[in-house]
């Protein structure tokens, strides 16, 4: 295995192999930032220039695309409010807000080195659990898929604050949009209303692109100046602060990285729920936070950052384990191995080591590399939040729009980004979280089908739930989690009331 | 006089009509000709159509691109009622999933295409079935033990009405076995993992897809360490040395399977249509290509354009025979 990750190291030694691997992390950065493209749709792009390479070639360029883009993405979440990927939706939360205190620079610096962070330890996981691998890929059945879905659904209880009556509605909502189109368990189509664009369901990333960017633009439109609420003429700064903001809580990246590694390790779930349960998760762990998450604390970003870039290491589990995508990239990545004559699956590990630790190696030299071109550019980008709204809502609206029709040519998905923009645009005047539609809509889908799945396997046995040893173990922290915060306040309120005693 | 005149004028149009068809056949193509797939990137299309592309290049003069297009939605429909729709000039090619993509046709449903009237061009490969069980977990190791199984048979599979539960159907109904069937999954790939961890008892499989289970290190049984093959759908020998429907006397079951065919719009004149169809057959059978498939485990199988035609009204014919099975899984709950 070393020798395959010194042949790794050294075929990414070259002048030309820099290169490709810096082209592949700057489009990586800009498809990932653009609302609407993202990885997938980058990967794919890039698949007719890898025809005159050799094989190793090609997957730099592709790893240099994959471990950035979520890092590109992270930028747009936090200056623009919109996710550029659908897994940075968590990092709008906190990002967003304080961009608009004037901390944008120590958001992108958080952000990207927690994203950079993410992706080493995402990568460090994956080879030390290569023995192991199929083990964990096979712990994940329907019931805990159930459980695990479940478990993130406690970020609404946590995200929905001081409004969890709206917090509530907004979810219920956002699981009937998730309801709505194909259904893989019947074969059926529901809930289209007979619209052919409704067939396949409400797509995310128009929904996320209108949900957050151009509602938040129609807000900006009627309120006037700029998203950076403080006008001072001070030099934006903080990226450094940022930096060092990661460091100092480096359990939340730790815990970040592994909801990362571990979530991406299960095909079928995906980098978007990993950023959302580190998010929630991390919010639970700190019930009584210096700033309130939502309005702008440093770690709200780092969690979800550091989950959503170390998804890339985890999602190769399944790659190498039995040749299953573990992601939407993972799977295109998989079709460029085999466009280069390579069969994917378990001769992958035993015949072509070498290009597996060049994929590794690529991916942890990109995620460094990204981080460190938005921590450069981070000051210019965070001028962006000072921008007067007549320039930035024309731009921003264009491009969110452009993105949105790109991701499949279709026009539909546009009008699909409108609606949503009018429904965000009415949360936010009448103070309901968007937030918890969000995560409904994302894991209302993988509820019902593991729930439908665990119910078949078990032939209706409930019971299925309660005696597996993950699935229980998921139940338990769900509870845990939802108790938690409350059994701690108690405590903390109690010991308080016997100080005050004393005295 | 001024009838002869129009006789001659039409005389005129109809040897300048005949003589522009070789003219329209030597000038084709002028423009960049899209080659749509239907589903999204990754995957078996998606890859196959990529492969395929620069091959149709070469062979159609290389003055201008084939130009790949993904066009996912409605599980493959949205493509094809895209290509039904195109000017019928051969700017748009498809590779389509057979008998997938004849099943909303089949059942009546509204799906901007008829299968029946596409213009084919030819097959580039197919694939057809195996049953393979947990290696591990299964608690039936043969063909002999699901045969006389007492309790029933658990199948991980795509929903109803896809074209693996389907030939899933069909099978098991002519060996005389009643499963219960665990749908939703999202992929062949998905469902093999839902075998291997236990979520069902076994499953089908596309000889292609099953050969990425099999270690290369080990030689027969030792290789298969994770999913095990125990029948395969043939009338031939067994790749794997495992029992054939040949052999059981079910020699019906051999189309079971799926076919990838390149289609392009109805109505494409004649001239057209062949020199598509001959830069498809060159493509198809160009050495590199060949020597491609066969290195990453698709073999190429290519059919001439009539014999693409034949196949798919055989096809047709066989699948409205499962009609209201089809149907009835495949009824809308709205």
């Amino acid at each position: 295995m070393f020798d395959a990750l010194l042949e790794g190291i050294v075929n990414l030694g070259s002048i030309h192999s820099l290169l490709l691997l810096a082209a592949g992390s700057c489009v990586g950065l800009l498809f990932g930032a653009i609302p609407g493209l993202g990885g997938t749709t980058a990967v794919a792009l890039l698949i007719p220039l890898t025809f005159g390479m050799e094989p190793w070639q090609a997957i730099i360029l592709m790893g240099g695309v994959m471990a950035a883009t979520s890092t590109g993405g992270s930028v747009s979440a936090i200056l623009l409010n919109t996710p550029g990927i659908a897994p940075n939706a968590a990092t709008t939360f906190d990002g967003y807000p304080l961009a608009q205190q004037g901390k944008a620079g120590m958001a992108i610096g958080a952000a990207a080195t927690a994203s950079a962070m993410g992706g080493v330890i995402g990568v460090i996981s994956l080879v030390a659990v290569i023995p192991i691998m199929k083990a964990i890929v096979l712990l994940f059945t329907p019931p805990e898929f159930f459980m695990l879905a479940i478990f993130g659904m406690c970020a609404i209880a946590v995200s929905s604050g001081d409004r969890l009556l709206q917090g509530l509605i907004t979810a219920v909502i956002g699981l009937m949009v998730g309801f709505v189109g194909y259904y893989d368990v019947t074969s059926t189509v529901r809930f289209d209303f007979g619209i052919p664009l409704l067939e396949d369901g409400v797509k995310l990333v128009p929904a996320l692109i209108g949900l957050f960017a151009i509602s938040e633009m129609i807000n900006l439109a009627v309120k006037g100046g700029s998203i950076s609420q403080d006008s001072s003429d001070v030099e934006i700064s903080g990226v450094s602060a940022g930096v060092k903001e990661v460091f100092k809580n480096w359990s939340t990246m730790l815990v970040g990285s592994g909801y990362g590694t571990f979530i991406g390790a299960v095909p079928g779930v995906g980098g978007t729920v990993a950023a959302f349960l580190s998010y929630s998760t991390q919010a639970q762990r700190d019930p009584t936070p210096e700033i309130e998450y939502g309005k702008g604390n440093i770690k709200g970003v780092i969690a979800p950052e550091s989950a959503n870039n170390a998804k890339d290491g985890g999602s190769l589990i399944p790659t190498l384990a039995f040749g299953i995508p573990g992601s939407a990239e993972t799977a295109v990545f998989l079709g460029v191995l085999i466009l280069h004559g390579i069969e994917p699956g378990q001769k992958l590990l035993e015949d072509h080591q070498d290009l597996v630790f060049t994929l590794v190696v690529a991916l942890t030299v990109s995620a460094v590399f990204a981080t460190l071109i938005v921590l450069a550019l981070a000051k210019y980008m965070a001028l962006l939040t000072r921008i007067s709204v007549h320039m930035l809502i024309p731009t921003v609206t264009v491009v969110a729009l452009v993105g949105a029709f790109a991701l499949n040519t279709e026009i539909g998905d546009v009008v699909i980004a409108f609606i949503f923009a009018f429904i965000g645009y009415f949360m936010i005047r009448f103070n309901y979280p968007r937030v918890t539609f969000t995560i409904a809509i994302v894991l209302g889908s993988i509820t019902e089908l593991s729930f439908h799945q665990s119910m078949l396997i078990a032939d209706d046995q409930m019971s299925i739930f309660f005696t597996r040893g993950l699935s229980l173990t998921l139940l338990a922290l769900t509870i845990l989690s939802l108790a938690f915060p409350t059994f701690r306040r108690k405590m903390k309120e109690r010991k308080e009331a016997k100080l005050e005693t004393e005295q | 006089m001024f009838s002869k005149i129009i006789t001659g004028a039409v005389a005129l149009s109809a040897v300048a009509m005949v003589a522009a068809v070789p003219a329209q056949a030597q000038s084709f193509p002028k423009k960049n000709i899209t080659f749509l797939i239907a589903y999204g990137p990754g995957g078996g299309f998606d890859t196959i159509t990529r492969k395929l592309a620069p091959f149709l290049k070469k062979h159609l003069g290389g003055k201008v691109n084939i130009v790949p297009k993904n066009l996912p939605g409605g599980r493959g429909k949205k493509a094809a009622a895209f290509l039904a729709k195109r000017k019928a000039d051969g700017s748009h090619i498809m590779m389509f999933n057979m008998p997938g993509h004849a099943m909303p046709n089949i059942i009546g449903e509204e799906a901007g295409y008829d299968v029946r009237k596409m213009d084919w061009l030819g097959r580039v490969a197919q694939f057809r079935y195996i049953i393979v069980v947990s290696a591990k977990k299964s608690k039936y190791q043969t063909i002999q033990d699901v045969l006389k199984a007492k309790s029933q048979i658990k199948i991980p599979i795509t929903g109803p009405g896809t074209t693996g539960y389907l030939a899933s159907a069909i099978l098991w109904n002519a060996l005389g076995v009643k499963p219960k069937y665990i749908t939703g999954y999202k992929s062949s790939s998905r469902y093999s993992l839902g075998v291997i961890r236990g979520d069902g008892d076994l499953t089908i499989l596309a000889k292609g897809s099953f050969k990425k289970y099999v270690s290369s290190k080990k030689k027969k049984q030792a290789a298969f360490k994770d999913l095990k093959p125990i029948l395969e759908i043939t009338n031939g020998k067994s790749e794997f040395g495992v029992p054939t429907t040949g052999e059981m006397g079910q020699k019906d079951l051999a189309i079971l399977g799926g076919d990838r065919i390149i289609g392009t719009t109805p109505g494409t004149p004649k001239a057209i249509k062949d020199r598509l169809a001959k830069a498809v057959w060159d493509s198809v059978n160009d050495p590199e290509f060949v020597a491609w498939g066969k290195k990453v485990g698709r073999p190429v199988a290519p059919l001439n354009s009539e014999d693409a035609t034949k196949l798919v009204g055989t096809l047709y014919s066989y699948y409205i025979q499962y009609k209201d099975v089809l149907a009835a899984s495949n009824k809308k709950t709205r």
